[in-house]
């Protein structure tokens, strides 16, 4: 649609205007160079800045890893001291696509100290049983610590990260030592290691020594506690708690909790003359604290090997059992075997045959002493008299061991040193105080009390006083006669009233119930002297499992075998047998007065004679009653002193008692965390 | 040739049967479809630019419904503990002036509400009133109207461009975290094709069909 | 070639149709400093200014280096509790970039910075040679013609101002510090005002018409003067 211009109108043909002008306001001019200031000034502060930030950069260095859990590229801080001094760059594979690297880039004032020496780990929350670590990485993102001394070494910058942050930086003034044990009871990576009972290291590095027949572990331990370790240092495993039964009775050893739970070690130097120890000196971890004590030997090849034979029986002799002089351990059994022994007419029996390892030192024999001068002390020993022979050790003496004594009037006998394999050491027979024979011997003889026969002749005795008495004869006799007899009579007639008395008061119904009783005691302590072996078995058992940490089962089974103690030795019936036998005593020796008392004829005194026989037995047994009475309640006393020990007061009870109340502390603690994060997860995290 | 009196009839190149090349300026006959100056084509104001304007406008509206209905941003402080919110555009200026930044409210609504809404309306009165005869000086006020609508339209981006900034910047892991939410991206679409719609109105349309009579008409 | 002040209603030939209101003028040289403006509805029809050309060539090669800069510096550090978090203008970018919205991160990067530099690049390529009075180089008519059609849609400034609102709503949240490449992008925007205002389409049309470049055979040439 175009309009044409209408040339109709009267005003002038549309003809295209002129553009409004304006012209210039001022003479823009502007010199060439100074436009030019601009990019150029830019490019000065673009390159400026881009300078600055590449060569502040620092340098980069890589890290290996197992793996980069929590690893963000561009991210994720390098830190040493918690203070940020880089960040990881780029991640990637190693050639061999095992590992990890992690590319860093560590601000230039700290890259000089990065040398060879440094290590590096990833630092991410950890659960171990000394509780939750590093926790605040789950909200602040896992970073990479590191560490290095301040002294430069040579410069690298390829690393091989470790796997756990190490538990002991190094630089830090101590000794590297390693523990040593057949089964890593105890070790556990972290575990701590103590010095009356405050850490001063831990153990890390668990493994099995080259030979695989041992668990080893390192350990550092820091200055300056170092300076106590010596070549005689004993260390011991704390972990877990021991259940002993000893002369003192029932006792418990807890550590802590965390000793329970995570297993440790403690150490103490017990003897004098160690030579001070250098990093990677092994020592042995022992089971618990008593061994350690008495564990001498540092060094099993100084031991002195001697053996014995003896011809009896060997149950309970054990490998690592003690060798006892004078109440010392000097040493230990190593080993056992059977014998085939040709004697002097060439009949062959077989001997047992055991090897003692002995300790020098312990013989009092100075440091310095060579093996041939130990043989030589002992040979002469051997001439003065000194024997080895197996003895009983331990509460019930099931147990034994090895003990060397100094007997003057043994038959002589000399050390053979060239016996084969070691010397041998003459032995005699041992002394085992079997505590089943002991106590079967004691029944045996309250068994054989003649309790019966005496009263069976009591009672014929009052019958045939009951006969004379009232018989035609006695009327026969002359009044005085007769009123001797009447007072015989009534003598007789009081006796029988005292027998009727006795009778209808049921005392010899009694005193047979008694009879029975004690039979019954008597069997009923032989039935459970037949049980004590077992029983004894069943403690050992027990002593075995307190091996492992169930105590509830353990504390059933205990209470279970002192029941079984007290009903053995706390019986009423047991209790009542001395008392049932003193009033046997007074009844007896009432009746013996009443009898002696009544003035009656010669016939009465044949009787009488008889009476007194067997009053006299009667008498003899009882006097030998308060003999067996009196151990038999030694013997409670100490079986008391046992279930005493286990009792409210005890320690043992006490033990266990703290036991159980760190646990329900440490329970209660974790319930009310529990508690917490559940009603109110921001304030866990956020802390408010 | 002198100027023509200042108040004799404006020629216009469409009534002396040329088009006027749009970017550059130079005139040339009706029948020629490319400038030959700098290449550009040759379109005569004449309403059928007006279908394109309608249906980026059209398009421009569509997509902004999305960009209200849908969440702009979504913010997760302390790994959702604190709270996850997702807001729109609207909901965003409610929250803000909840916290009292009344004035970033203002400017968020004005960029975000105001703005693309005035202009679906200004270009859309521009489109119907477009080549119907008025004065001079509503067309004068329609330019002005349309220069207003040009400029103004580039920056609606602005939202889009905060919430690319907040998403790119608040990545503080648990903390706090920030993610652009669809309503950004149909925002975007419908803030170009607006842009888009603007461009393709033809100012010259508003000055046809105005009276031949003078050029200073001032009824 | 066209004499100045002479026209051809019917060609058109010497005449310029205003932009806006298609109102017909007639082409003239004008000196620079002097502003052409229609004569009905006052929009710009030419504004030459002497240097202006060098002056474009020099801001866009500022523009160029400064974009260098507020690319690859830091942009914005934010910090709360500890935790920090540095974006440059690719994770401002890469923010969305996650699936369905790639187009967005797309046309958000081309939009602050790759039409700015595609334009600067462009002007660059018009102007180098008509502003030592040469001959343009061989595409420049559909190179300017690009960078004029593109102006709307760079959108740097836009980013800056975006990226001062941001701010404001995390302010409260945490700490924020500017890195070198806000500052880069600061210039950016001083530095692209000054160039539009350098710019006039009509007046580089004009020089590339007049360095030699035969476009239309249209080119004014002055009147001859007495």
């Amino acid at each position: 649609m175009t309009d044409r211009p209408s040339p109709e109108r009267s005003d002038a043909p549309l003809k295209p205007a002129e553009p409004v002008r304006k012209p210039a306001a001022r003479a823009v001019r502007t010199g060439l160079p100074l436009i030019w200031l601009v990019p150029i000034a830019a490019l000065v502060v673009t390159l400026g800045v881009g300078w600055n930030m590449i060569a502040g950069r620092g340098t980069l260095i890589s890290v290996a890893f197992k793996d980069a859990t929590g690893i963000t590229p561009g991210e994720t801080a390098l830190k040493f001291r918690e203070i940020t001094v880089g960040k990881v760059e780029s991640v990637r594979f190693t050639e061999d696509l095992q590992q990890v690297l992690v590319n860093m880039r560590v601000d230039k004032d700290l890259a000089p100290y990065i040398d060879s020496e440094s290590q590096f780990w990833i630092v991410r929350p950890q659960v171990s049983a000394q509780g939750i670590s590093r926790l605040d990485t789950v909200l602040t993102g896992a970073f990479v610590e590191g560490f290095w001394d301040d002294k430069p070494d040579e410069p690298q910058t390829r690393f091989q990260g470790l796997d756990r942050p190490p538990l002991t930086s190094f630089g830090e003034k101590g000794t590297w030592i390693v523990l040593s044990t057949d089964r890593s009871r105890g070790m556990t990576e972290g575990a701590p290691v103590m010095f009356r009972g405050l850490p001063v290291g831990q153990m890390q590095n668990l493994r099995l020594s080259e030979d695989d027949e041992s668990v080893l572990a390192d350990v550092f331990i820091a200055a300056p506690h170092d300076a106590r370790l010596t070549t005689s240092t004993v260390f011991w495993d704390t972990s877990g708690f021991s259940v002993s039964l000893g002369a003192q009775g029932l006792s418990l050893n807890v550590n802590s909790l965390a000793s329970v739970l995570q297993g440790g070690a403690e150490f103490a130097t017990l003897t004098s003359g160690g030579r001070p120890v250098e990093d990677g000196h092994v020592f042995t971890l022992q089971p618990d604290e008593a061994t350690a004590r008495t564990n001498l030997f540092a060094d099993e090849a100084q031991a002195l090997r001697l053996t014995m034979r003896i011809g009896e029986s060997v149950k309970g002799l054990e490998t690592g059992a003690n060798v006892q002089f004078m109440g010392l351990t000097v040493g230990r059994v190593t080993d056992l075997a059977a014998r085939v022994i040709a004697d002097a007419e060439g009949r062959e029996h077989i001997e047992q045959e055991v090897t003692l390892a002995l300790t020098p030192a312990r013989l009092g024999l100075p440091d310095e002493t060579t093996p041939e001068q130990a043989l030589d002390f002992l040979a002469g020993q051997v001439r003065a008299g000194l024997r080895a022979r197996v003895a009983s050790a331990g509460f019930f003496g099931t147990s034994l061991q090895v003990e060397l004594v100094e007997l003057p009037d043994a038959t002589p006998a000399e050390l053979d040193r060239a016996g084969d394999p070691y010397p041998l050491i003459p032995s005699v027979p041992g002394e085992i105080s079997d505590f089943t024979e002991t106590a079967q011997g004691f029944l045996t003889r309250v068994g054989n009390l003649p309790i019966e026969e005496a009263l069976k002749s009591v009672t014929d005795m009052m019958n045939s006083v009951t006969a004379i008495a009232s018989s035609e004869d006695t009327r026969a006799i002359p009044g005085a006669l007769r009123g001797t007899l009447e007072d015989a009579q009534a003598a007789a007639g009081e006796i029988r009233q005292v027998t009727t008395e006795l009778r209808e008061s049921g005392a010899v119904g009694q005193l047979r119930r008694m009879v029975d009783e004690a039979a019954a005691a008597a069997e009923a302590v032989k039935l459970a002297a037949a049980d004590v072996p077992a029983m004894v078995d069943q403690i050992d058992a027990a002593a075995v499992k307190i091996e492992a940490v169930d105590y509830a089962a353990i504390g059933t089974e205990a209470e279970g075998i002192l029941r079984d103690v007290r009903a053995l030795l706390g019986t009423e019936d047991a209790e009542r047998l001395p008392r049932d036998l003193s009033e046997t005593l007074k009844a007896a020796s009432g009746l013996l007065n009443d009898l002696r008392d009544g003035n009656a004829a010669g016939s009465l005194n044949t009787a009488l004679a008889s009476a007194s026989t067997a009053a006299q037995d009667v008498s003899d047994a009882a006097k030998r009653l308060p003999q067996l009475s009196a151990r038999l309640e030694a013997l409670a006393a100490r079986a008391d002193a046992v279930i005493a020990a286990y009792g409210d007061r005890s320690s043992f009870n006490n033990e266990t008692i703290n036991l159980m109340r760190e646990m329900r502390r440490a329970a209660n603690a974790f319930g009310s965390l529990a508690r917490t994060i559940e009603r109110n997860p921001q304030a866990f995290i956020l802390g408010r | 040739m002198s100027a023509p009196a200042q108040d004799a009839p404006v020629l216009t190149a469409h009534r002396a049967g040329l088009v006027g090349c749009r970017s550059c300026g130079r005139a040339w006959p009706e029948a020629e479809t490319t400038c030959r100056r700098c290449g550009s084509a040759l379109v005569p104001p004449d309403r059928r630019c007006l279908n394109a304007v309608w249906a980026w406008l059209a398009a421009g509206f569509i997509f902004y419904i999305p960009a209200n209905l849908f969440p702009m941003l979504k913010t997760s402080t302390f790994g959702g503990l604190r709270g996850n919110s997702e807001s729109t555009i609207l909901g965003g200026v409610v929250e803000l002036m909840h916290y009292g930044n009344y004035g970033i409210a203002a400017v968020i609504f004005a960029a975000s509400v105001m703005v693309p809404v005035g202009k679906f309306v200004a270009i859309a009165w521009l489109a119907l009133v477009a080549g119907r005869p008025a004065t001079v000086r509503a067309a004068h006020k329609r330019l002005a109207l349309y220069e207003v609508v040009e400029f103004i339209g580039r920056w609606s981006m602005i939202d889009v461009f905060v919430v690319a900034i907040l998403s790119a910047l608040v990545q503080l892991g648990f903390v706090a975290s920030i993610h652009p939410g669809p309503a950004a991206v149909s925002f975007a679409l419908s803030v170009a094709f607006t842009m888009l719609s603007a461009q393709s109105f033809d100012p010259r349309l508003i000055w046809r069909g105005l009276p031949l009579r003078s050029r200073k008409d001032h009824e | 070639m066209q004499t100045e002040g002479e026209y051809d209603l019917s060609t058109g030939a010497g005449l310029t149709a205003c932009p806006r209101c298609d109102a017909l003028h007639v082409e003239r040289e004008l000196e620079p400093g002097e502003t052409a403006r229609c004569l009905r509805c006052n929009t710009l029809l030419a504004s030459p200014r002497a240097g202006a050309f060098t002056r474009i060539i020099a801001l866009s090669f500022a523009s160029l280096v400064l974009m260098v800069g507020a690319v690859f510096f830091p942009f914005l550090e934010i910090s709360r509790m500890g935790f920090g978090n540095q974006t440059s203008l690719f994770g401002v970018a890469l923010a969305f970039s996650h699936g369905a919205l790639m187009p967005l991160t797309v046309a958000v990067l081309g939009m602050i910075v790759g039409l700015p530099v595609l334009r600067a690049l462009l002007l660059v390529y018009t102007l180098l040679p008509l502003a030592r009075k040469r001959r343009p180089f061989a595409h420049a008519v559909p190179a300017f013609r690009l960078s004029e059609a593109l102006r709307p849609w760079s959108m740097a400034e836009i980013f800056v101002i975006g990226t001062a609102i941001a701010l404001v709503k995390v302010g409260g949240l945490a700490n924020i510090s500017f890195g070198p490449a806000f500052w880069a992008f600061c210039g950016l925007i001083l530095v692209n005002a000054a160039s539009n205002a350098f710019t006039s389409a009509a007046t580089i049309w004009d020089a590339i018409e007049d360095a030699g470049m035969a476009t239309d055979g249209r080119e004014i040439v002055p009147e001859p003067r007495a």
